[in-house]
């Protein structure tokens, strides 16, 4: 009885770390399913000799899968991946970071047009991109080849080639470029360019020695970042490369699995080789990284000095045009064009004018496919549940890595970042591997899908958490807590509230990320549960460009709706 | 309160008695209606049994391999004419292959149906249990060709494969109108064609240009730097669009689009025309079996085959039984490969083919 006073607080105390450890065993358990058990598969079946589809004996591991992806001509795929993913890389940072530059530190006039530039090719994305693009400028047909040889230009614009597809890669990952460089670029201490210019420095050299030096580590994270973004792009790369017999590597994964007869180990064999490249790739940007002193990147209030054009003004404005021309504006002049075609066949750039040639008919042809219509329920369901669910997890992760002290949270961030290593063409073969063995009926069902995508956009919807939960104060949390709020109280009344702009852009990013989803969707969907990017795809492959040009539209409105409500809900809540 | 609570319950039991009525009713009367087999132009499709067993499982679910845009008007047809719901897939027989395997793996074949044009998977399927074997009404009059012995799948369609040309640039006088004419220099980077490895049509083309001509024809026709592509849908849309001026391609998807007005025409080469087997059967796990069966009567009948033929343009099983726009008398150029040939050269030639048109699968 002499320790009546001492039980009951160890209890609690043990109690408390009992349920510490329940609730991170909890995020593990889910994050293993989500993540880890699918890789699992992918690298079991690279290192076996027998497919790892559900039924078949399990194999006896070798080597040789290796040997084949370096032995079959690979190389070429390889090298192509190389000069597609630096040349593309490139030009988005080039892109990107004068558009970011441009907008956030210059006098540049109509800015807020950059702005609106460089996002709205993220609601189009790169499959619709290429889709247009291929009808802009393939050899000889292409729009834009037909409006050169009506004025016998001797030139003839090839988008079927390394050059071209570099050329679509770059123009639709500089947003994401200029994502990554904008809110550094904002913050850089003014103090320390002022202080040059003090000293004699011209503008340009204020720019050159003083701004890009501070801006370097996320111009490095910014390249890294579209580097592997652009070499596991599987849809830009098949939809411009195929025709031309150019492969990358996730075109080559997925024709192993493709072709008849399939070769799935050799697939995941090949795609260990790419997760392996990748992730070396993000680990040598980490080590590069580590380091460097931040300091003088920092949010303290101040406002960035802008710099004066003079009279660059203008030409910095028409270069805010050019890449709004080329990324948006021409792409959607060919789709309608396409699709306003009955045949795609323009002889000379009259036939472009001529209106009684054009017809409603694709249009009404493609509203009349249910298989259309279904898919594109599927699709808006599946991405609302992903925004909804997908987002809450990835917010309940990124509040335990970086407000609380539960044991593992920092393999947590790990495991929820990997995905960015990984293709989508082959998490989409693990996907399949290892969710059709379970008992309950998860293929088939848009749930299979709803998991996939949250898992797949599991970096994006953490990073983006995270720098949101970053910018408040956890001073605001603990108060609450002071004065006798529960945890799941501050969490609801606290944190969410002042989060609330930043989840809904996150919940956004997931809404239309899920949209464009492709390489994962190809191997999950079934005859009941399409996606609209596979229905997409598949009338792409049965040469019904129409029918693609019309679905590219339909999307493309849907997401730039979306993206209008959006940003006005979110305005309306901060004011 | 209680009394509100009765009154509600009463109107609540008195609106369900009739709606339960209303639809036994509704229901009684469509079964009076449509009892007894199906009869279409005096042929009978399936039992009065089979119909009405298969029209209770109300719906199937087939994988197929042939063009989406046809199969979606033959399947709507057989629908119209069961009233049975047919829910379609469609993918290119290698992808389709992965698929059917992977779940079937799983014990989770989702299709009671399947197609392919590429026979040696449905040899596989049969090997492995994948399909069970159904004998259609018309089993005898169906030439050995163009079925499994055993009943476990059928040619639902006969697909040829010829040269097309694209009208506004390639004019009458000009037309190859051989295999061999294609090598002519001036169709250099005009040919289109779909790759060795699609399917069974790109199988079978590959062989009937090597077997009529030699390895030699290969290496002329790589030297005209095709453009290659991995489905029938691709090549005719590069050919509207005018990318390539000329085609080695399948001659039903051609028609159908000359027919909606493209500028496109086609011909059947001198030396013959390779010819693929597009095999239907149904699955040994099909959930609705019994409509599988009502589709593999359906499709096979004359008049399914006569509804085959008019929205595809293509051959059929019985010789008398033509597409629209495809002469009879063609038929008997059509080159058929040896199914042991067909198996036994695949993977060497298609190794050779690959090396040829450089071409990496």
């Amino acid at each position: 009885m002499s320790t009546s006073s001492v039980a009951p607080r160890s209890i609690e105390l043990a109690g408390y770390r009992v349920q510490r450890y329940l609730f991170s065993g909890l995020i593990f358990a889910v994050l293993c399913f989500l993540i880890v058990y699918p890789i699992g598969m992918l690298v079991y079946a690279s290192v076996s000799d027998v497919p790892p589809r559900p039924g078949e004996p399990l194999g006896n591991v070798t080597t040789s899968n290796f040997a084949r992806v370096f032995a079959r001509g690979n190389l070429h795929a390889i090298a192509n991946s190389m000069v597609i993913g630096i040349t593309g890389t490139t030009l988005a940072l080039v892109i990107g970071s004068a558009l970011a530059w441009l907008t956030a530190r210059t006098d540049m006039p109509a800015r807020w047009l950059g702005h609106v530039a460089a996002i709205t090719p993220l609601f189009l994305g790169s499959f619709v991109g290429a889709l247009a693009w291929s009808f802009l400028a393939s050899s000889r047909v292409g729009y834009l080849n037909v409006f050169l040889s009506g004025i016998d230009a001797p030139l003839d614009l090839d988008i079927n080639s390394l050059v071209g597809i570099a050329f679509v890669m770059g123009i639709y990952h500089a947003p994401f470029a200029y994502l990554f460089l904008l809110s550094a670029l904002t913050l850089v201490n003014p103090e320390l360019e002022e202080a040059a210019k003090a000293h004699g420095a011209t503008s340009w050299q204020v720019a050159r020695r003083i701004t890009f030096p501070l801006v370097r580590p996320a111009l490095l994270g910014a390249a890294t970042l579209t580097l592997v973004m652009i070499v596991e792009n599987f849809a830009v790369a098949d939809v411009l490369g195929t025709p031309a017999g150019i492969r990358t590597m996730p075109v080559a994964i997925w024709r192993l699995m493709a072709e008849f007869p399939s070769h799935p180990n050799e697939a995941s064999a090949f795609g260990v080789v790419l997760l392996l490249f990748l992730a070396a790739l993000l680990f040598a940007q980490a080590r590069l990284l580590r380091g460097r002193d931040y300091a003088t990147v920092t949010g303290k209030g101040f406002r960035p000095r802008q710099l004066q054009l003079g009279k660059w003004r203008w030409l910095a404005f028409s270069f805010v045009l050019l890449y709004l021309f080329l990324a948006v504006l021409l792409p959607l002049w060919a789709l309608a064009m396409r699709s306003l075609s009955r045949f795609g066949l323009f002889l000379g750039p009259g036939s472009f004018f001529e209106i009684r040639s054009m017809t409603l008919a694709n249009f009404s042809d493609t509203f009349a496919r249910e298989d259309f219509i279904d898919a594109l329920r599927n699709t808006l369901l599946v991405a609302s549940f992903v925004a909804v669910f997908g987002g809450a997890l990835h917010y309940v992760i990124a509040h335990v890595v970086y407000r609380t002290q539960l044991p593992g949270r920092r393999t947590m961030e790990y495991i929820t970042m990997a995905p960015l290593a990984i293709p989508g063409i082959v998490i989409g073969l693990g996907y399949l591997w290892a969710w059709i063995r379970l008992p309950w009926t998860l293929f088939g069902s848009l749930w299979i899908f709803v998991l996939a995508y949250s898992a797949r956009l599991a970096p994006f919807g953490f990073r983006s958490m995270s720098a949101t939960i970053g910018q408040v104060h956890p001073e605001l949390e603990e108060s609450a807590r002071v004065c006798g709020a529960g945890r799941v109280r501050t969490v609801g009344r606290i944190t969410v509230p002042l989060l609330r702009p930043g989840v809904v852009s996150m919940m956004l990013l997931l809404f239309i990320m899920s949209f464009h989803e492709l390489s994962i969707s190809l191997f999950l969907y079934t005859p009941t549960t399409k996606v609209v990017t596979v229905e997409m795809y598949r009338q792409w492959g049965d040469g019904n460009t129409a029918g693609v040009a019309v679905m590219s539209l339909v999307v493309s409105a849907i997401l730039l709706f979306v993206a209008l409500v959006g940003r006005r809900w979110i305005s309306f809540k901060e004011r | 309160m209680s009394r509100i609570l009765r009154l509600w319950a009463t109107t609540g039991l008195i609106a369900a008695t009739v709606l339960t009525a209303l639809v036994f009713a509704v229901a009684g009367s469509a079964g009076q209606q449509q009892s007894g087999p199906l009869v279409i132009g005096g042929e009978q499709i399936p039992s009065a049994q089979l119909y009405e067993l298969a029209k209770r499982e109300g719906e199937l679910v087939a994988y197929m391999s042939y063009p989406n845009a046809i199969m979606r008007e033959v399947t709507k047809q057989f629908t119209t004419d069961t009233g049975i719901k047919l829910s379609l897939t469609s993918l290119p027989s290698d992808q389709l292959s992965e698929r059917v395997l992977t779940e079937w793996g799983a014990k989770q074949l989702k299709a009671d149906v399947l197609s392919f044009s590429e026979r040696a998977t449905m040899q596989s399927f049969v090997a492995n249990g994948i399909l069970t074997p159904w004998i259609v009404p018309r089993f005898k009059e169906i030439p050995d060709k163009f079925k499994n012995p055993k009943g476990y799948y059928y040619a639902q369609a006969v697909i040829v494969v010829g040269i097309s040309f694209n009208k506004a640039f390639v004019k009458g006088g000009d037309l190859p109108r051989t295999w061999k004419a294609l090598l002519d220099p001036k169709w250099q980077g005009k040919v289109g064609m779909t790759t060795a490895y699609t399917g069974g049509l790109g199988w079978t083309t590959a062989m009937f240009t090597r077997q009529k001509f030699g390895l030699d024809y290969w290496k002329k026709l790589a030297a005209q730097k095709p453009f290659l592509a991995s489905g029938v849908g691709q090549v005719t849309d590069a050919l509207v669009r005018g990318q390539i001026h000329i085609a080695i391609n399948h001659l039903g998807t051609v028609r159908r689009q000359s027919v909606a007005g493209a500028p496109l025409g086609f011909y059947f080469p001198r030396e013959g025309s390779p010819s693929v087997i597009e095999s239907v059967g149904m699955t040994s796990t099909a959930s609705h079996s019994r409509a599988a069966r009502l589709f593999l009567n359906w499709v096979m009948s004359r008049y399914g085959q006569r509804v085959f033929a008019k929205l595809s343009s293509e051959y059929t099983v019985y010789p008398d039984i033509v597409g629209p726009g495809m002469p009879k008398s063609a038929r008997a150029a059509l080159w058929y490969p040896k199914l042991k040939d067909y198996i036994k050269l695949r993977k060497q030639w298609l190794d050779e083919w690959g090396r040829t048109f450089n071409y990496t699968p």
